[in-house]
This record gives structure tokens, sequence and C-alpha cells, in this order.
């Protein structure tokens, strides 16, 4: 039996049935907290018709729904309220954070390929002010009364133990680090609708910025935010009926390896020779043996930057193997500022126009990375 | 999250770790079965009292109100290699600059309530043991 995914597993599905994305669409993305004016769910329910639109869909068209990151807005709520007739899918990418989202979009894109369900909104709908705060200590980490009483509460503790031992093995990477934060800060200083569009972050500011739980300083750690995004997902074949641009999904993948359940979030007993991997080594063999893309295929990549040092891992663990050179002389922003939403699942997607690739890790949300390879 | 049995141990200062009953194979945190064999028959093994450093942290930010007087303070995962590798998050009691990782650490306990110790590790050798950071969790 092959576990999925796996020689022998799913491959890329023929190109008429093969998944694609026909619409996006956001609300405003703005500190935790300062979504006061309406619910969660409101929001979560304004981002799908926002990707609807952009379709040039109406809820009558969408039988699906997908989230991950245990998203509190319930699809059979969202079908009352927005009034779509019949749902054939539903369906949840258990806990984590962020990282769960390409893994919502595989859901999907798994659905629609395999017949269960026509066009699913892929949606995440997040007010941290309304559902409590990722960074605190009253968030319900599943080990949680393993770690509380030792003054453990929050990721950027969680993940700095696993950066503190990455520089014990591959060296120090302060000036990475630096690195990354600059140029995800210079991505979002380029787009209008990121929280920190008109915030300036210098190379000074980043290294005189206050320690948070070392190594991680200040500017090391992403925002919690508030906001709503959402896809429409559907096969290339319905797409052709639709008057809206689709982006193919080439590839979509989403999974763990062994005991990450009792990992970064909790009691840290995930495998040694993997505990500086962000769990994203099966998934990114997975995505490139499925969809045919290698990296040096990959014009832009779109990274999950909940901490600047995991960025740096996950750079490690999805390039082609055996590469010599340091991981952040791969790093170079070209473009940023998106929301991702939320933790501890490793999912990843490749879109092709330019071909990109979503590869999403740990933990919580706000001003996405991306950067590209030098072109050869 | 079966958490009970490990924190009546602690506070008789026993530090207990869960393992299967039919092949002995220790686990943290607790679970109903053994990932091994699917066992659901377990026994508690006693840790050694030295473990070794996988990785540690100092916060210097508090995460919650609760430690907001307590800052800087370590947080660590220590390893028993004698219970197969399994690791324990805790605080290290000591100046980051006398900790790195792989170096061995001796258990201390801290009494938090009347009947409740907290398990803590602190460098062997290490001539002066600091109290613990001063918060209630």
């Amino acid at each position: 039996m092959h576990p999925p995914g796996a020689e022998g597993g799913a491959q890329v599905a023929s190109s008429s049935n093969r998944a694609c994305i026909v619409g996006i669409g956001e609300t405003e993305y703005v500190r935790w907290g300062r979504i006061t004016d309406r619910s969660q769910f409101q929001v979560a329910g304004e981002a799908i018709l926002s990707a609807l639109r952009d379709a040039k869909l109406t809820p009558a068209d969408v039988d699906g729904f997908s989230s991950y990151s245990d998203d509190a807005n319930e699809a059979a709520q969202l079908q009352v309220a927005l009034g779509v007739p019949e749902v054939r899918w539903m369906s949840m990418l258990w806990g984590g954070g962020g990282g769960g989202s390409c893994g919502a979009v595989s859901l999907a894109a798994a659905a629609v390929e395999s017949g269960h369900a026509n066009v699913i909104v892929v949606f995440r709908g997040l007010c941290q002010g309304q559902s409590g705060r990722f960074g605190r200590g009253k968030f319900p980490f599943f080990h949680r009364n393993f770690m509380a009483p030792f003054g453990m509460f929050a990721p950027v503790q969680m993940l700095a133990l696993q950066m503190r031992r990455y520089m014990h093995l591959y060296g120090d990477a302060h000036e990475a680090m630096a690195e990354i934060a600059l140029s995800t800060r210079a991505n979002a200083n380029r787009n209008p609708r990121a929280i920190m569009f008109d915030r300036p972050l210098t190379r000074e500011d980043y290294f005189a910025a206050r320690m948070i739980s070392d190594p991680f300083r200040l500017f090391d750690c992403c925002l919690e935010c508030d906001g709503g995004c959402a896809l429409v997902v559907t096969t290339e074949e319905r797409a052709r009926d639709m008057d809206a641009t689709p982006v193919s999904i080439l590839a979509a993948a989403h999974g763990s390896g062994p005991n990450w359940g009792s990992g970064p979030l909790g009691s840290q007993n995930m495998p040694e020779d993997e505990y500086t991997t962000t769990n994203n080594t099966r998934v990114a063999a997975d995505l490139y043996r499925r969809s045919g893309v290698g990296p040096a295929d990959i014009d832009v990549a779109q990274v999950y930057d909940h901490f600047s040092g995991m960025v740096l891992m996950l750079w490690r663990t999805t390039r082609s193997a055996g590469e010599a050179k340091p991981a952040h002389s791969w790093l170079r922003g070209t473009y940023g500022g998106l929301v991702a939403a939320c933790r501890s699942i490793r999912t990843a997607a490749i879109f092709r126009k330019p071909i990109c690739t979503g590869l999403v890790t740990s933990q919580k949300a706000s001003v996405s990375f991306a950067a590209s390879p030098p072109r050869k | 999250m079966i958490d009970a049995e490990f924190w009546r141990y602690c506070g008789q200062r026993k530090l207990m770790f869960q393992s299967c009953a039919a092949c002995l194979k220790a686990r943290h945190p607790p679970t109903p079965f053994c990932a091994r064999c699917q066992s659901t028959e377990v026994q508690w093994r006693e840790a050694p009292s030295s473990a070794r450093v996988f990785s540690y942290t100092t916060t210097h930010h508090a995460t919650d109100e609760s430690v907001g007087g307590a800052t800087p303070y370590m947080v660590g995962v220590v390893e028993f290699e004698e219970l197969g590798g399994v690791r324990l998050i805790t605080n290290i009691i000591a100046d980051s600059v006398d900790v790195r990782i792989g170096m061995s650490v001796r258990l201390v306990w801290d009494q938090v309530a009347r009947d409740m110790f907290l398990p803590l590790f602190t460098p062997e050798g290490l001539a002066r043991v600091r109290s613990r950071p001063d918060y209630s969790p």
C-alpha cells in the first residue's frame, strides 16, 4: 500500500478536469483587533463574495467550502447566510495556522478533480479581537498544560527553540534573518494593501529592535492581523464556460511527518533529524513529483513568513537536495504584502502563471514573504 | 490531553514518563496508545536525574500576563537518552552564556504550591542555583 502522494499515488490530473483558480477576493487587512464594526463571520462572507465577483460567479454557482486552521466560520452557516442552494463538499484542514492555507486549496482541488463538487470556495476569516490572539497565553494549544507551567505560551517562543538548534547545526543566521525581515518589509512597502505599506524598515531598526525570544527580535515576527480572503476553485473544463482567466493548480499537497503533532507547537517531540525542517520535506517532494516542476522552474515563491528563521528552514528543505549553497544565497524578495492567515500542518501548492509556488508552513498570519531564485 | 498523572507524580517530586507496558517505549506527552504497538496498557518510568539540552531560548517579552514580572527567563527542551530520546519542555536555570546545546543538565525541583513542584534543570556543576522566575502559571 502506498501512502498518499507516494510513488504510485496521485499524479497530475488530465488537463480537462484539472483544478484551477478562477477568482480571488479579500477584505481589508488590519492589525489584530481593529475590525470591530462587523463580525468575523461577516468578514469571511465578504471575502467569499469578493472572490465570486472576481470569478463573475454568484453563490448559486457554489457547491463546496474548504478552510483550514479550525476556521470558526462554519460552512453550513455560510451556506445559509450567502444563499448557496446546495453543498456537496465541506472540508477543513485540522489545526495549524497559516500553514494550512495551501492545504485547504489541496482539499478543494481533490474534490473538484474527483467530481465530488464543481465550484468550491476556499476561505479564511479571522478577527483576533473576536476569536482570540494566536500570540498570547490563552490560545488553547493541545499540549498547553506541558508548556504553560514553564512560561511557554506563544509561537515565537516555540519556534525560537527550533531556530536556536538550527544555528547550532548550520551556523549563525542572524544576517540571513535580517535579510528576510528587510525584504519582506520592502515587499509590503510596495503593496498598498499591506498593513506595513507606509512603514519602512532599515537594517539599523532591525538590529536595534528588542529581543522577543532569542534569537527572534521584534521584526523577525509576523503581525497578528484581522481580515478575510478567499479563492474560487473549479476544473479547467468548467472554467472554459466562465468569464474568468483560470490559473492552473499543477499540484497541491498537505501532510505531516511522524510525531509532528507533538512538534513545535506542542512538546517538541518531533524526530530529531527533522527538528529544523518545518515539517516540509515530504510535502515538497510530493509537490515536485506530482507537478513535474522542480525548484529551478519556479519564478516566484510565496513563503509563509511567520518568523524569519522559518523561511530559512523552509528554503533548506524545499530546494533541490544536495545543493551546497547556504540557504540565504537564494533569497531575493520580489513581491509581498498579502495575508495568509494562521499554524502546524505543512502545505504547498504550485500554480502556473508564472510558475508560482505557495509554500506555507507553521504559525499565524501577516505580510507574506515572496522571493524567487536568481535566473541562471 | 492526559496530564493529571504526570503532574500528580511531579507533586511527589518524581519525574515520570508514561511508557508502554507491553514494549516499554516511553512517550511524552501521555497518549492512550503506544504508537509502536498500539497497546493501551501503560506503566510509568522514572526519568534519570540528568538530561541533555536539546534547545533553549531566553524569553524577554511577556507572552502572558502571568509572566509580566519574570522576564527574562529561559525555556529549554531537554532530552533523556535513557528513555529513548523523550523530550521535556522546562526552564533551564542559568545565565544563557552558561548554556549550550548538548550539555548535561540536572533535575532540580521548584516548589510552586503546597503540593506541587515543577521539574527544572540547571547545568551540571553550576555552583549557584538561582530560583525559578517568580510567576504563577
